[in-house]
């Protein structure tokens, strides 16, 4: 049964932008002319579900998790999440879900993370058994205990990142949005993240709405990808359906043991990539055998590496209009 | 006069301390996207933005040595002043900061549209905090008293409490004139914020 918690229909938000003109135009008749981040925007999201928005810069995600989390009046259409107007911004809301931004803090700097934690105790008015045993339990996943008693600007990144996400959880919320959570993390940092995500969704039931431009995110984080161009959406399903479409496509790294001209390798596949007696080739997956066989016949070859065909190189395709 | 100085400087610390750092604090909030993480927290953000910064400790350390100058010179003996009117006045005094306090507000609101309000803030508080506390109440026309104690509310603060304590205007008067102007724009502040948030762009990306 369908449970749908989070429902756009038709939703557009539009910007004013101010044309430039001459000084005295500017000061006298000032222009503008709307700009819509995003348009006609229409989808829903079940309890439980991890969902990935994906899109170029200004592609309009951020401004649709802005008005889900109730920061952006939309200009027209109609949003529903939890059967609340998020720009409401009702207590009953806002106790119900948690935003991490990667690029804000939601901690106070000049407090420790466990001031802020009680602070979030008393806003959310979390109760003193549930308070201790989420802290323990949540700083335990992501293994900070011992920061909880360092000021939060003398934190590294990743480690401010990973408090601020036990701070979001605190209240035990029904949906978390997540703005480029992993942005700017070492890969330790991410993949602890990821999985912290992952068990977090599963053991809680917590709804998960995320928007990255790191696909790995993506790929750990999320059962259902939509992605969004130009403020509309271009592609809105499963992951494994989203790969499917590529799965007829392999790309080959090719270790040579002596220079060969890029004329002579691009006789087996297209280019994609090309270092220092090192090629990476697109290959159709049914001729792979084949393909193999005659390079290793024809080519000096030290290694073959055989991939699929990365997630950004999807999504790229999906931006530029190339077809699958 | 002094005992007009004296409320004038109250006038100046108080609204400093009390209104114009955390009005301040909320441009930059604005400009910088810092309002998302406020917004998003089941917290009365209108309160909570214009009254988080109180800065009790400097206040007195800046405020009472100059103010204490002025309580020494004033002399209190040759003033007739009587306990209900400085009773109006303290209350008067109380509503004309508000009043004042919802007049920067409202200078500060553009940010939410321009991304820019700092110039007209500070022009808000120097007509608020300082050319409003300089001629007292009568000295003023009719018709300005009406302007400057109602639609620009920079009177009431200095020049109404000095002179409901003094009794030079009927203090009743002034009280019943402070508490309308501070009830309306404390209606006004919700309005207007109700309004700016609307068109809040959120500057965070």
């Amino acid at each position: 049964m369908n449970d749908s918690i989070i429902s756009l229909n038709k939703l557009q938000r539009d910007y004013s932008i101010k044309i430039k003109q001459s000084f005295w135009k500017d000061v006298l008749f000032p222009r503008y002319k709307n700009v819509s981040a995003i348009k006609n925007i229409s989808f829903s999201i079940d309890r439980g579900e991890s969902v990935a928005l994906l899109g170029p810069n200004g592609a309009g995600k951020t401004t649709i998790m802005k008005i889900l989390s109730g920061l952006l009046f939309p200009t027209s259409g109609k949003v529903e999440v939890l059967n609340f107007f998020p720009f409401d911004r009702k207590n009953e809301y806002l106790k119900r879900i948690g935003l991490v931004m990667g690029n804000r803090s939601g901690l106070a700097w000049d407090l420790t993370p466990n001031q802020n934690f009680e602070l979030a105790k008393k806003i959310y008015g979390i109760s003193d058994h549930n308070f201790l045993e989420r802290v323990a339990r949540l700083t335990a996943m992501l293994s900070v205990e011992k920061f909880l008693d360092k000021q939060v600007r003398k934190l590294s990144l990743g480690e401010r990142m990973k408090l601020e996400l036990v701070a979001s959880l605190l209240h035990n919320p029904e949906i978390l949005y997540l703005d480029e959570p992993t942005i700017g993390l070492d890969i330790i940092s991410k993949q602890r993240i990821r999985s912290f995500l992952r068990d977090i969704q599963r053991d809680l039931k917590i709804t998960l709405l995320l928007t990255s431009h790191d696909m790995d995110d993506v790929e750990k984080v999320s059962d259902r990808v939509i992605v969004i161009n130009h403020g509309q959406i271009v592609f809105d399903d499963s992951m494994p359906k989203l790969l499917r479409n590529y799965q007829d496509k392999k790309y080959l790294t090719l270790v040579l043991t002596e220079t060969v001209a890029p004329q002579v390798i691009e006789k087996y596949g297209k280019i994609v990539d090309h270092k220092p007696l090192t090629y990476t080739i697109e290959i159709s997956k049914a001729k792979q055998s084949k393909t193999i066989a005659d390079i290793m016949e024809n080519l000096p070859i030290d290694d073959i590496d055989i991939i699929h065909v990365p997630l950004e190189e999807i999504i790229a395709d999906m931006f530029t209009g190339k077809p699958s | 006069m002094l005992l007009y100085f004296f409320v004038a400087q109250l006038t100046y610390y108080t609204n400093w301390y009390l209104s114009m750092i955390n009005i301040h604090e909320l441009t930059i909030d604005v400009n910088k996207g810092n309002l998302d993480m406020i917004l998003t927290k089941p917290v009365p953000a209108l309160f909570y933005l214009t009254t988080r910064n109180i800065g009790g400790f400097r206040f007195f350390v800046d405020a009472f040595p100059p103010t204490l100058a002025i309580v020494f010179s004033i002399e209190w003996s040759a003033l007739s002043i009587n306990h209900t009117n400085l009773i109006y006045g303290v209350f008067i005094f109380i509503f004309g900061s508000i009043s004042l306090h919802v007049f920067e507000f409202l200078a500060a609101l553009p940010v939410f549209w321009l991304g820019e309000s700092e110039n007209i803030i500070d022009l808000a508080g120097f007509i608020g905090a300082g050319a409003g506390s300089m001629i007292p109440f009568e000295g003023f026309s009719r018709p300005l008293q009406i302007v400057f104690g109602t639609f620009i509310p920079v009177l009431i603060t200095t020049a109404f409490t000095t002179s409901a304590i003094l009794e030079k205007t009927n203090p009743r008067f002034l009280f019943l004139w402070a508490f309308i102007i501070a009830l309306f724009a404390v209606i006004i502040r919700k309005i207007a914020w109700n309004f700016a948030i609307r068109n809040y762009t959120s500057a965070s990306s």
